[in-house]
This record gives structure tokens, C-alpha cells and sequence, in this order.
């Protein structure tokens, strides 16, 4: 399968949000947008759905605190007891220090290393840029031409206010 | 959905830059050969880099007996520049990490400086503790894996335990932070760059970013919550430094205000190390549109409020000390001040409490000579901080037949020098190979406050 | 956007009956503080202190939160920041009720009896500090200053909706620098004068952060507690977001979680350092019922906020918010009576009609002093150069 996709190249942040807006409201189906930079609104203009890579984060932190929890407890009071100072065998106070540690460390290289894997970004992966300037100063919107009744005259009369520098169809192949 | 700013609003970035000015601006230092300046600065740190591995390498074949520790004093040099160099770390990430959280847009010059800052500052710090061991071929004895020794597993009731998962998680932590935050630049380098080689290792980094606004949108969630991570995690780190010294028993070291204290000082000193580096990098590569009078003002006022902290922490020591009505308490707080090393302790005061009293008027907040100095000023008397708290209670213990003292051998000097140069030959060929300020978090808030005055598409 | 802003009758007049039974349960209160006073001064006096403080904290720390936006700039709260300097309205009737509670310290203060400090070589190396005149003049002092600071914040701020001048916010930013100051030092003190002097040979260095700590805490969830009941019954309605509810819900979460850190890191040290003088403080904490108060401190104070309000979606939620508030509320009562009450119930917690009765009346008067003060200024401080960025503020 291969599909048409028609690439609008912007020049501000406010252009193509307001375009976004515009694509969306006219039912246009908005394949990505590329920006060189987080902008404010955008995932909310192209109706991207709230990430979940926050319940990730929380449920690898509850893990690595009760995991480094137990551990403490396991070697310091039943594997081999060591009475240290007199302190008690489980210090509970004591176990706090490292298992926060331990939490922030499972709760945080995790969250990355899915952020990673979810949005498929890999060392040495090959880039696919949309359009020269996407990393710079361009801010590209990629619209799919669904059918045969798609009118590339009338997006470029709705995107007309935003200041579009370029326009161009091109034939994504799977 | 435009923001809306108040006219009382400064801009963050000035002359009227377009985006592919920052570009250019941040990335073109990266694009010629050293100049003549860094490799002056770099053959320097170097060499301080040098005597100092000669020094370790000298203390490690023979013992840690070649540093100028005794029975009484058992630490001295090393903990104070392991504690000094974490501290340094501190403004990195609060910059990073807690700015973010506050909204302080003002940080999207320095972070990605002051990260990297951070990262290189845990490196050298360290090293201390592995060398203070004796045996540093032994360090992985820390990590607590199953062995044949039992399986004898380390205690987790020891504070130094407690210290070693703080380091470690807290370097592994502010490297991924910061890796994730170069990511987007690294492509935006790797889109730009001409030579292939750099093409290849730039892309290779990079990851295949290509700027999707699905990815941008997950990015900026983890961004949010690394920053939330980190946040506290900063805060844990120099807590349990403190830890280290307050539960003990020791008058001077056993105190609760030290957790908080220690935090503040720690923040307190990266920030002057920060204001240090942004001060040459700024003259020397020009940034002085994106690091502007206003953003040296900000870290200006986080260093008063900082200051007045450890202000109020050393107040409260000494008038609690008084309160107690405990003669070890009270003559461990005298001691410190009117006893052999009362020197070190008044450094300490006129370098960390007067001196950052300049910053109270806005003159001489943006003026960078003045600010360069008193930056240094605090430096060393940050140093001297940890140097008073821990030398001033060892040489003066409950047994006066074990009074001591403490003079540094050549070998201590030569391993805080050597910290330096590891520091710095760390920073200068970081600013050789990475973006020094973020381009992706610039360019996003080239808008503030410029409410369309001067905006150029 | 501005509209219906200008000056506005007290919320509570619009509700007469509410109001009546507010200023009962106030006069009841005061009527059982006073005989408390008389009948069962050991358990009276510190339940009037607690109470005197807690409506200190809650008006001081209005004062801190003005200070604090002033200094770092913030655009955000400027259309709420009626509602902290409300709070800071409550500050004279606070320092009277300080003031009235100095007339408890033979019955509150060991170190004032003169046979109890010749016995005792500690106090007598103390007497320099805990002495009676020394107090009073300390205390007076305290609340002088932090008066004099309250009035002119709140003075400028108002003479501002008439002016418009831009250097009222400029003279407020340097009160405010000068406040934070103030407050960090006095405050230290003050709070180890009053509380921590109840056990004189106990001490601890992080007993004024402590304080601070709970203060803000407490006095964000008052001042969302305030904001909120603004917003339902009008003044605020069309001002207040979820943006600003979610930025104050940010603040209570950190300030939750920093309490926590401050009460762990005195809680450790003494605990690990085991020193026998130090941790009979927390020794007469946990024992017998004493454990359950020192739970519920935590679990009020931070579990449930820190749970509760870990979600962007909870903290935007103004019921769900208003909740919390009221937990922590509560929560700040158990903290200081957990801090106040050991050494005179040594066996436990009692909750009682000396217990109930200065507090429920120091809430009514909060909340009755809170509104009063709110209604004699515009709600919103219309003139400020900030006021912009709070109205289009979205987080």
C-alpha cells in the first residue's frame, strides 16, 4: 500500500498551530506534524491522545521501592543478621535513604528508556526527514490525501492566511 | 492560545533573533578549529589534570598515609572536595530540574552548561571517597551483588552505604537528563553538519529524531517527569551527604538543621560555580544575546536567597549551640570560630554571608566584572565551608589527649588541584563537541516577553 | 474580562445564618477558653496556644506567600492575591490572642518557676534567654515587626487599584525581599520560643524550618480553602481557573512533600544518633496512644495529599482540592498538638472540651476575620502590571 501525502511547510509556531486547527476543524487527517521545537498546543491542535508513559513511570517506581524494600530487609535481618551499633535488624528509618534512591533510579532511566522504545527512536536509527530545515527553522505539517476527491487547491486556499512557503505531494511507500 | 505577558517582562533573547540565528549562533563555534584561547585553557586544565592522576597514582602504590591524615583526623581534604564538588553539581540540576517545575524561563540558556557542569562535577567528585578506600580496586565491594564471602551483604544502615546509592543513582540520573535533552539538538547538529564523519556520529546520537510532533508531545511528559524525579532526588543527594556527618555523635557535625543547610550551601555554590562559567563562555563565544544581563541577575537572586539560607543555618548552629546549654555543644561552635583553625571559619563567613550581600543592589548584579568575582569569592569560601566543618570538630575531640591538627601534604594539594583539571579539560571539551545552550528550549521561548516588539519571521 | 471586580459585600453577609453560627461557635470558644483557663489551666493553656499559633501561622503565612510572588516575579497568583492578604488581615487579632496567651506562661513554661531553674544546671544555663521579662519583650518584638510588614504589603497593593503606579509593585518587591528575611530569623526563634521552650532541655536546629515548613503547608491549604469558597460563592467566579487551582494544588504537593522531608530529617538524626537527652522528644511521642497522633500527622500532612494530588487531573479538581485542603487543615492541628500537648499529657492525647473548644472557635474567627478582611478591598488588585499573565494565565 502507499498513500499521498500532501507536506505544508510553515515558517512560525503560530502559523502552524493555526493551521493545525484549521486542517482539523475542516476534517482533513493530519498524519504528523514536525516542529524544531516542543510547540505549546500543537499535540492538542492535531488531537493527539494524553501519553500513559506516566503510569510507567509510577508503576516502575513502586517497584524498585518495594523491591529495594525487601532486599534491605532480606539481607540486613534474615539472610545474615548483623547487629551493627545495636540498631535494630530491620532499621525501617534507616532503609528510607537508599530505597528513595532506588525508586528514583527504576521511575526515571525507565520512563527514558521507554520514551525511547514507544516512539521507536534507536542509536544509529536512520532519520527520515520530512523537509530540509525541520531541525532548524520549518515547521512542517504532513496531511494524508484519503481519496481521489482530496483538493490540494482548497488546502492551499485554507492555509493561505498562515504564510505557507511550500507545498509539495509526495507518495509515502510502505 | 498565545501567552500573555505583562509589559514589566524582559525579554530572554536579544537582537532580534530568528530561529535559524540560534541555530547558527550556538552550532558555529562547533564548526571551526579551537582557537588559540582554548587551547591555552585546555593545555592548562590539562596539565592540572596530569599532576593530579600523578598524585593519585603516587597515593594509591603507597597509601592513603601520604595524605596529611592522623589518628584524630581522619578526613579532612578528601571529604571536603568530595562534598565541594557535589554541591557544585547541585545548580545543574536545580536548574534543570526545579526552574522547570517554577516556570522560570529564564533557565533555557544554562541548562544544558549547567547539566553538563553537574555530570562532570559527581565525576570528580567521585573520585574522592574511591581513593579515601585505600584499596580503590576493591570499590565494587560497595555494590551489594551475591558473593562468596557468605553472601556478606553490605549495611544498609550505614550512611556511606546510603552515600554511594545517592551518588551513583544521582550521576545516572543527571546523565540521562541531560541525554535526553541534547536528543532533538543532537539531530538539529546531525541535520546541519557538513563533514561526514560528523554527520555519522551526530546521527548516530541522535537517535533518528526527526521532529514528529507525536514524539515531541511524549518527550516533553518525561521531560515533565524526570524534572519531578530529579527534584527531590537533588534534594536526597546532599541530605545524605549531610547524613554522613549528622548522625554521627560529633558536636559541630551532629545537628538536624545540616540536611536543609547542606542543600542550600550545595545550590548556593553550584550557582557561583554556574555564574564562573557562564561569565567566559558568554565573552568568549559571544552568547551574549541568550545569556543576558537578565539572566545573570536571575542567578544573582537565586544565590542571595541560597545565601541567606546558609545564613540563617549558621545563625541558628551558633545561637542553638548557646541554647543547649551543652558544654561539648558550646565549645565545639566556639572552637570553630576563636580556635587554631578560627582562620578557615572567618573565610568562610566573609566569603559566603558579607560578600553575597553586593548582590542585593541591582547595579551590581549586572555588572559582570563584579558578579565574576564575588562568583569566585563564594567558590572558595563554599570550599573552606566544608573544610571548617570537618576539620574544626575532628581536631578538637571529647579527649583532649588526642587533640590534633592537620596540615595538607603536597600530595593533597596536588589531588584538589588535579580535581580542577579534570573539571575543567571535562567542560572545555564538552564545549567543543556538544551545543553549550540548548537550541530547542531557546528557540521556544524566543517569543517571551518580546509581545511581537522586533519579531522577525 | 474585568467586570463586577470592584469593592464587594463580605461572601458571609450574603449567608446571615452561616455568619451567626460562625460568631457562636467563636464565642463559645473563647467563653471555654476562658474557663479553661481558670479550671484546668495545665490542659487549657496549651490548647489556647496551639490555638493563638495556629491563627499566627495562618496569617503569617499569608504575609510569606505575597512575599514570595513578589519576589520571584510570579504572574500567575496576582488575580488570587486578594485572598492571602485577607489572610493577612487576621494578623492583629492573632497577636492579641498571642499577647492574651502570655498570661498562660506560669501554667505553660517550666523554665519560669524560679525553684524549677535553681535545681537544674541546664536552665540555669539558659536563664540568660528563657526568662520571663526577656520573653514578653521578645514576643511583642516579633509581632511588631511582622504587623508593620502585613500593613504596608497590603497597603500598597490596595493603593494601587487607585493609582495604577508601577512603582507600588517595585516597593512592594523590596518589602518583600526584606519580610523573607525577617521571617526566616523571627520566625526560627519565635517558634522555638513559644514551643520548643515547653521542653527547655530539649533542642533541635531544625525546629524554625520545621515550622516554617508547616506553616506554608498549612497556609496554602487555608489560602485554596479561601479561593475556593470565593470562587463558588462569587467574588472570584469569573477570575479563578483551573490553571490557578492547579498551580496552587502544585505548591500544596511540593510544600506537602518538603514538610515530610523536614520532619524525616529531624526524625532520623535523632533516632540514629540515639543521644538519650535528644530522643526522649520523640521517646514521649510514641509512647502509648501518642503512636496514633504521630501516624496521622504523617498520613494527614502528606500521604494523602501526596496521593491524592500526584495527578494533574486531581489538582485542577476544585472539590477533590478542597478536601485535601481541609485534611491538611486538620492535619496542622495534629502536628502541633503532637508538638505541643506530650509534656503535659504524658500518656496520651486526650480530645476533650479543652481540646474543641479554642479551636473550633479560632476557626470560626479565621474564617469570619478572613472574609471581613476580603471585603474591604477590591477582589482582585485591578491595577497591577501583573494582573494580565494571572487573568490569560493556562498551565
Amino acid at each position: 500500500m502507499s498513500r499521498r501525502l500532501l507536506v505544508n511547510v510553515f515558517q512560525s509556531d503560530q502559523d502552524i498551530l493555526n493551521a493545525t486547527k484549521a486542517a482539523r476543524e475542516n476534517g482533513y487527517t493530519i498524519v504528523d506534524a514536525y516542529t524544531p521545537y516542543a510547540v505549546h498546543g500543537l499535540d492538542k491542535a492535531m488531537g493527539i491522545r494524553p501519553t500513559r508513559i506516566g503510569w510507567i513511570c509510577l508503576g516502575l517506581g513502586l517497584l524498585g521501592a518495594a523491591a529495594k524494600l525487601w532486599f534491605q530487609i532480606w539481607t540486613s535481618a534474615f539472610d545474615w543478621p548483623v547487629n551493627v551499633g545495636g540498631k535494630p535488624l530491620t532499621s525501617l528509618p534507616a532503609f528510607v535513604p537508599v530505597t528513595f534512591e532506588v525508586t528514583v533510579l527504576f521511575a526515571g532511566v525507565g520512563t527514558v528508556v521507554a520514551f525511547f522504545l514507544v516512539s521507536r527512536l534507536l542509536p544509529g536509527k536512520r532519520p527520515k526527514v520530512v523537509y530540509e530545515g525541520v531541525t532548524n527553522d520549518k515547521f512542517v505539517l504532513v496531511l494524508a490525501e484519503e481519496d481521489a476527491s482530496f483538493d490540494v487547491e482548497k488546502v492551499e486556499k485554507l492555509f493561505a492566511p498562515f504564510h505557507m512557503v511550500k507545498m509539495e505531494e509526495r507518495v509515502e511507500e510502505d | 492560545m498565545a501567552e500573555v505577558y505583562s509589559t514589566l517582562r524582559t525579554p530572554l533573547v536579544l537582537d532580534n533573533k530568528s530561529y535559524s540565528d540560534i541555530t547558527r549562533d550556538v552550532c558555529e563555534t562547533l564548526d571551526h578549529r579551537p582557537s588559540t584561547a582554548w587551547w591555552a585553557a585546555f593545555i592548562v586544565s590539562f596539565s592540572l589534570l596530569v599532576i593530579g592522576a600523578v598524585a593519585i597514582a603516587y597515593q594509591i602504590a603507597t597509601g592513603v598515609g601520604v595524605w596529611g591524615l592522623n589518628n584524630t583526623i581522619g578526613w579532612a581534604f578528601d571529604i571536603t572536595n568530595f562534598v565541594f564538588w557535589i554541591g557544585i553539581g547541585h545548580a545543574g540540576t536545580l536548574i534543570s530540574a526545579i526552574l522547570f517545575l517554577f516556570r522560570q524561563k529564564w533557565r533555557t540558556s544554562v541548562n544544558r552548561s549547567a547539566e553538563a557542569m553537574t555530570i562532570f562535577a559527581v565525576i570528580c567528585a567521585g573520585i574522592f571517597p574511591i581513593i579515601h578506600t585505600g584499596r580503590p580496586w576493591f570499590a565494587f565491594w560497595l555494590i551489594p551483588y551475591p558473593n562468596f564471602r557468605g553472601p556478606l551483604w553490605i549495611n544498609f544502615r550505614s550512611p556511606l552505604v546510603w552515600d554511594m546509592f545517592a551518588i551513583s543513582c544521582y550521576f545516572t540520573i543527571s546523565f540521562v537528563f541531560w541525554f535526553t535533552g541534547l536528543v532533538p539538538d543532537l539531530a538539529t547538529l546531525r541535520d546541519r553538519a557538513t563533514s561526514k564523519i560528523k554527520k555519522k556520529i551526530y546521527g548516530f546520537l541522535s537517535f533518528g529524531w526527526d521532529g514528529s510532533n507525536r514524539t515531541w508531545h511524549r518527550y516533553e511528559k518525561v521531560y515533565l517527569l524526570l524534572a519531578g524525579l530529579a527534584t527531590p532526588l537533588v534534594v536526597s543527594v546532599h541530605t545524605i551527604v549531610s547524613w554522613d556527618f549528622a548522625t554521627s555523635v560529633i558536636p559541630g557535625w551532629h545537628t538536624t538543621i545540616l540536611p536543609p543547610y547542606f542543600v542550600a550551601g550545595a545550590v548556593f555554590s553550584g550557582f557561583a560555580m554556574v555564574l564562573t562559567l557562564m561569565l567566559i563562555v558568554r565573552r568568549v563565544l559571544h552568547f551574549e544575546s541568550y545569556i543576558t544581563l537578565h539572566h545573570i541577575e536571575q542567578m544573582c537572586k537565586v544565590i542571595i536567597a541560597t545565601g541567606g539560607i546558609v545564613g540563617l543555618a549558621y545563625a541558628t548552629e551558633l545561637f542553638v549551640a548557646y541554647y543547649s546549654g551543652n558544654e561539648y555543644e558550646r565549645f565545639a561552635f566556639i572552637n570553630r570560630a576563636l580556635g587554631p583553625y578560627g582562620w578557615t571559619y572567618w573565610i568562610m563567613v566573609s566569603c559566603n554571608i558579607l560578600a553575597p550581600q553586593l548582590f542585593w543592589f541591582k547595579k551590581l548584579r549586572r555588572n559582570v566584572a563584579v558578579v565574576f568575582v564575588v562568583s569566585i569569592i563564594i567558590n572558595v569560601g563554599m570550599w573552606f565551608e566544608r573544610f571548617v566543618i570537618i576539620m574544626t570538630s575532628l581536631t578538637r575531640d571529647f579527649l583532649p589527649a588526642s587533640w590534633s591538627a592537620f596540615t595538607p601534604t603536597i600530595i593533597d594539594i596536588a589531588t584538589l588541584v588535579g580535581s580542577f583539571g579534570l573539571f575543567f579539560t571535562l567542560f572545555l571539551l564538552f564545549s567543543r563537541l556538544l551545543p553549550m545552550i540548548s537550541i530547542g528550549e531557546v528557540k521556544n521561548v524566543l517569543h517571551y516577553a518580546n509581545n511581537g516588539k522586533g519579531d522577525k519571521k | 474580562m474585568i467586570m463586577n471586580l470592584h469593592k464587594s459585600e463580605d461572601v458571609l453577609a450574603g449567608i446571615p445564618r452561616l455568619r451567626r453560627n460562625l460568631a457562636l461557635v467563636m464565642a463559645l470558644g473563647a467563653i471555654t477558653a476562658s474557663i479553661g483557663a481558670f479550671v484546668a489551666p495545665e490542659r487549657a493553656w496549651p490548647n489556647i496556644l496551639l490555638a493563638s499559633f495556629y491563627l499566627l501561622s495562618l496569617g503569617l503565612a499569608g504575609v510569606l506567600f505575597i512575599a514570595l510572588q513578589y519576589v520571584s516575579n510570579a504572574g500567575w497568583s496576582v488575580a488570587i492575591r486578594r485572598a492571602p492578604e485577607a489572610l493577612a488581615g487576621i494578623l492583629p487579632i492573632a497577636s492579641l490572642l498571642m499577647v492574651i496567651t502570655l498570661l498562660g506562661i506560669p501554667s505553660l513554661y517550666e523554665w519560669s518557676h524560679a525553684d524549677a531553674v535553681s535545681g537544674n544546671h541546664l536552665l540555669q544555663a539558659k536563664a540568660g534567654w528563657l526568662n520571663v521579662p526577656f520573653f514578653v519583650i521578645r514576643t511583642i518584638l516579633y509581632l511588631s515587626v511582622w504587623f508593620v510588614f502585613a500593613f504596608y504589603l497590603r497597603k500598597f497593593s490596595r493603593q494601587q487599584d487607585a493609582t495604577g503606579d508601577v512603582s507600588l509593585t517595585r516597593k512592594n518587591k523590596k518589602l518583600s525581599g526584606g519580610f523573607l528575611v525577617v521571617i526566616a530569623l523571627t520566625f526560627t526563634l519565635a517558634s522555638m520560643d513559644w514551643i520548643m521552650s515547653l521542653e527547655p532541655e530539649w533542642y533541635s536546629t531544625i525546629f524554625g524550618m520545621y515550622n516554617l515548613s508547616g506553616m506554608l503547608l498549612n497556609g496554602l491549604a487555608a489560602i485554596a480553602v479561601v479561593v475556593i469558597i470565593l470562587r463558588r460563592t462569587g467574588p472570584l467566579r469569573t477570575v479563578v481557573t483551573d490553571s490557578h487551582l492547579h498551580d496552587l494544588g502544585k505548591l500544596i504537593f511540593a510544600f506537602s512533600t518538603f514538610w515530610m522531608y523536614i520532619w524525616f530529617s529531624q526524625y532520623i538524626l535523632i533516632w540514629y544518633a540515639n543521644i538519650p537527652e535528644e530522643v526522649v522528644y520523640f521517646v514521649n511521642r510514641e509512647k502509648g496512644s501518642w503512636t496514633i497522633f504521630a501516624g496521622l500527622n504523617v498520613v494527614f500532612n502528606w500521604l494523602i495529599p501526596f496521593v491524592v494530588l500526584l495527578s494533574q487531573w486531581s489538582k485542577k479538581n476544585e472539590g477533590l482540592l478542597l478536601k485535601v485542603c481541609v485534611i491538611i487543615m486538620i492535619g496542622h492541628w495534629i502536628d502541633l498538638y503532637w508538638m505541643i500537648l506530650p509534656p503535659f499529657l504524658k500518656t496520651g492525647p486526650e480530645v476533650s472540651l479543652w481540646e474543641i473548644g479554642p479551636f473550633a472557635g479560632m476557626i470560626a474567627l479565621f474564617f469570619l476575620g478572613t472574609f471581613k478582611a476580603f471585603a474591604q478591598a477590591n477582589p482582585v488588585p485591578l491595577k497591577d502590571p501583573l494582573l494580565v499573565e494571572s487573568i490569560h494565565h493556562h498551565s
